[in-house]
């Protein structure tokens, strides 16, 4: 293809750019859940020893340190700046794996282009400084060289075991997802072998990946991570009921069954997929119509309305109109079997484990982790879905395409970060003022007085004290919703301030949780989200006994005397 | 002349025209988010750490040392104005509203990123100990008397001395209570509450 790496260049730079504006604009790290991970290696950062254990694969721990001790960057400038620029590299599998898979050039591109301006990592918003991040990378990697069938050659298998590895080391979910959609690869083969009478060698080939990486992975889960993944899986079968598994169950089975016949047959058609635009306008209608029943039948709040407006209008007119295109296109095209295996496996089986979680009560809500997986996995379908769309248009129509698609790449890299309205009230970014009272409250208290803040707060003083800080409200993440945490996610949820509890000692209030700001408490045992009344910090300021023993503007500190 | 525009042109021209738009806005958003300033200010034992409940029993005659550490991160240097108000009034709205004496006035001036150090010792000096209330006559701050009128109730922590933080203005020609962080206006204040006993007998 013409211009090939001036494009790639052009992509590259977009990539680096969408995942720089949040920390750049701020100069400090984006996302509160980036200082929870980097609050693990805090000390390991000035000392090169890990203390506190991973909750999963110590990749990205490793590399934040090595960044910090041998680069001799700040750990917040290498949070905010080198890291996200370095994560943005997701793009290069991405387009790698398009390439290979079906063998055209302009479509890897495009699917370049929308991997580099989807943020894609498990909330859509906040830093890429996750974990995810970098296994979504390794696992690009994984399947570009996964869709290609000739593993016996030495070099192909190093690196198939190596993206493998990396994928392990660095994430869970993004591993699971991977196993699973190897799976899913397998049993596609194994039909379309089967039309011809006999399974081939090449499932035979793939046993030497999947057994070992399962087997590997499974023996982390156990007993080197057990915090996530099986704990997760427990807590979703404890809450699951007969009914909700075999439901969920068969829509999975459903899922992946409609994509098997697909296979067989090696024949798509829908109407619509020949009429992009129109296809874009209904998707945009009826992604607009079903959040807007959902929310007049109460079974949506207007702040959760917002959001998912926000983040998934985009994203759903974007990709599905496009995506559907594609796989029309692919499955009737002579693309060879393993190729579109590969392409078809992989969102299978997000969307099949996606269907059967949003079924299961509890733990179902998770459901929306496995979106940015199968967005990334499709990615090849969606750019030679948009790639034949501009090739059937008139070249004056594709003028009037460019524009509309670079908008588009716009509107995604928009849902990247949100504002506060667009997030149920909740604030990603943090001031600097918020940054200094941590510090301060953790140089200035000592070690294992109780202290309640909320989940935002929270990570801070994780971050600045190592974790190792006696903070009231913190839960693991995992365990099944309890009632609200101490003084704040009672005060928050009872709507006015409630006496504070015993095992109060301090309490770290910030302005991005009052009501009258449009904040809210994120309380991490009950895990709901509620605005703390300003009646609260009128209640901290006025009670005798309450000492305010440090200001920042933005947050405050309290002490609770007990005489 | 009937436009051109062949496909292989097509991802160039649309990679290109995505990331002039993606600069444009990486560059909006950058111009447009102001960088956030800020004032802290703590109130810190002579070990550096929060009073415990123990060392907010005053007696009366005996000295009770603290540090406020105010910090200066609006970029550009800054003088300011720590008033001490000792206070026996429950019925607290604000610092501006508060019925108490000022009792220490100490002057800093702060270079951006630095920080300055109130060192104070303070005690009680002359109080009536009533049925149910207290009635402090006379503080002493940094071996400096005071006379103050501060009644309030004998039981718990009762009494308090605030800290506030008055900043110059340049544009006002004298000290003011607020300061802008980029976006809002804030005040900086702290209090700390203690229960005042009587002296021990000998």
């Amino acid at each position: 293809m013409k211009y090939w790496r001036a494009s790639i260049a052009c992509i590259l730079i977009m990539s680096i750019s969408v995942r720089l504006v949040p920390g750049a604009s701020i100069g400090l790290p984006y996302g509160f859940d980036v200082y929870d991970v980097v609050s693990r290696i805090r000390s390991a950062m000035s000392t090169g020893k890990f203390e506190t254990s991973m909750p999963q694969g110590p990749m990205l721990y490793s590399l934040l340190c090595e960044l910090v001790i041998l680069g001799g960057i700040s750990p917040e400038a290498t949070m905010s700046i080198v890291a996200p620029a370095l994560l943005s590299l997701i793009v290069i599998p991405a387009i790698l794996y398009a390439r290979k898979s079906v063998k055209d050039e302009f479509a890897a591109i495009i699917g370049g282009i929308l991997a580099s301006s989807t943020n894609l990592i498990v909330h859509q918003t906040g830093g890429t400084v996750v974990p995810e991040a970098l296994g979504i990378l390794f696992a690009g990697f994984f399947l570009s060289l996964f869709v290609q069938k000739n593993w016996k050659d030495r070099k192909i298998a190093v690196l198939l075991s190596f993206a493998a590895l990396g994928t392990l080391a660095s994430h869970h979910l993004t591993t699971l997802n991977v196993l699973f959609g190897i799976g899913i690869v397998i049993l596609f083969k194994i039909i379309s072998d089967g039309k011809r009478g006999s399974v081939r060698s090449e499932v035979r080939k793939m046993m030497p990946i999947f057994i070992p990486l399962g087997l590997a992975a499974l023996l982390i889960w156990k007993f080197v991570a057990p915090q996530h993944t099986l704990e997760v899986v427990n807590l979703t079968l404890a809450g699951a009921s007969g009914l909700t598994l075999a439901v969920g169950g068969f829509f999975a089975a459903f899922v992946v069954s409609m994509a098997c016949r697909m296979i067989y047959r090696r024949r798509a058609s829908f109407y619509l997929a020949e009429k992009p635009f129109i296809f874009a306008i209904i998707t945009f209608c009826a992604s607009l119509a079903i959040l807007l029943i959902f929310h007049l039948v109460g079974g949506m709040g207007m702040d959760m309305l917002r959001m998912i407006l926000y983040v998934g209008v985009p994203i759903s007119v974007v990709y599905v109109p496009l995506s559907v295109t594609g796989l029309v296109y692919t499955v009737n095209s002579r693309i060879d079997d393993h190729s579109l295996a590969c392409l078809m496996a992989f969102p299978t089986a997000c969307l099949s484990l996606a269907m059967f979680l949003v079924l299961q009560p509890g733990f179902g809500t998770l459901a929306y982790r496995e979106v940015s997986f199968m967005l990334y996995s499709i990615l090849p379908v969606t750019g030679i879905g948009l790639a034949e769309i501009i090739r059937k248009a008139s070249p004056a129509k594709r003028y009037v395409a460019a524009f509309v698609l670079a908008y588009s790449v716009l509107a995604l890299a928009s849902t990247s970060y949100p504002s506060r309205s667009y997030l149920i009230g909740l604030s990603e970014s943090y001031a600097p003022s918020d940054l200094r009272i941590s510090e301060i409250v953790v140089n200035i208290t000592c070690q294992g007085e109780k202290i309640d803040t909320d989940v935002r707060m929270g990570n801070l003083l994780l971050y600045y004290s190592g974790r190792d800080i006696n903070w009231v409200s913190n839960v693991s993440y995992w365990t099944s919703p309890g009632p609200p945490g101490a003084w704040l996610g009672k005060s928050a949820m009872a709507g006015h301030p409630v006496p504070i509890p015993s095992n109060v000692e301090y309490i770290l209030v910030s302005e991005e949780m009052l009501e009258s700001n449009g904040g809210v408490v994120v309380d991490q045992p009950s895990r709901r989200f509620y605005p703390l009344p300003d009646a609260a910090l009128r209640y901290l300021e006025e009670k005798p006994g309450i000492s305010k023993v440090a200001d920042s503007g933005t947050a405050f500190f309290f002490y609770v005397s007990r005489h | 002349m009937p436009l051109r525009f062949e496909v292989e042109d097509f991802a160039l021209t649309f990679s290109l025209l995505s990331t002039i738009l993606v600069l444009s806005f990486l560059g909006f958003q950058i111009m447009s988010t102001p960088r956030r300033s800020y004032i802290a200010i703590y109130a810190i034992s002579k070990e550096g750490k929060v009073f415990t409940s123990n060392e907010t029993i005053l007696r009366l005659g005996d000295g009770m040392k603290f540090m406020i550490v105010v910090e200066n991160h609006l970029g550009r240097p800054i003088n300011v104005k720590l008033l001490t108000i000792f206070t026996g009034d429950l019925n607290f709205t604000s610092p501006e509203g508060c019925k108490g004496s000022i009792v220490n006035e100490q002057v800093f001036t702060i270079d951006d990123k630095g920080r300055s150090v109130a060192e104070m010792e303070f005690s009680v000096t002359k109080a009536i100990f009533g049925q149910n209330s207290i009635t402090v006559e006379q503080v002493d701050v940094n071996s400096f008397n005071h006379e103050v009128m501060a009644k309030s109730p004998s039981s718990n922590q009762t009494f308090r001395l605030i800290f506030y933080l008055l900043i110059w203005s340049d544009d006002e020609g004298r000290y003011v209570t607020k300061w802008n962080d980029g976006i809002n206006d804030h005040t900086s204040w702290l209090q700390i509450w203690f229960e005042l006993v009587p002296e021990a007998v000998e």
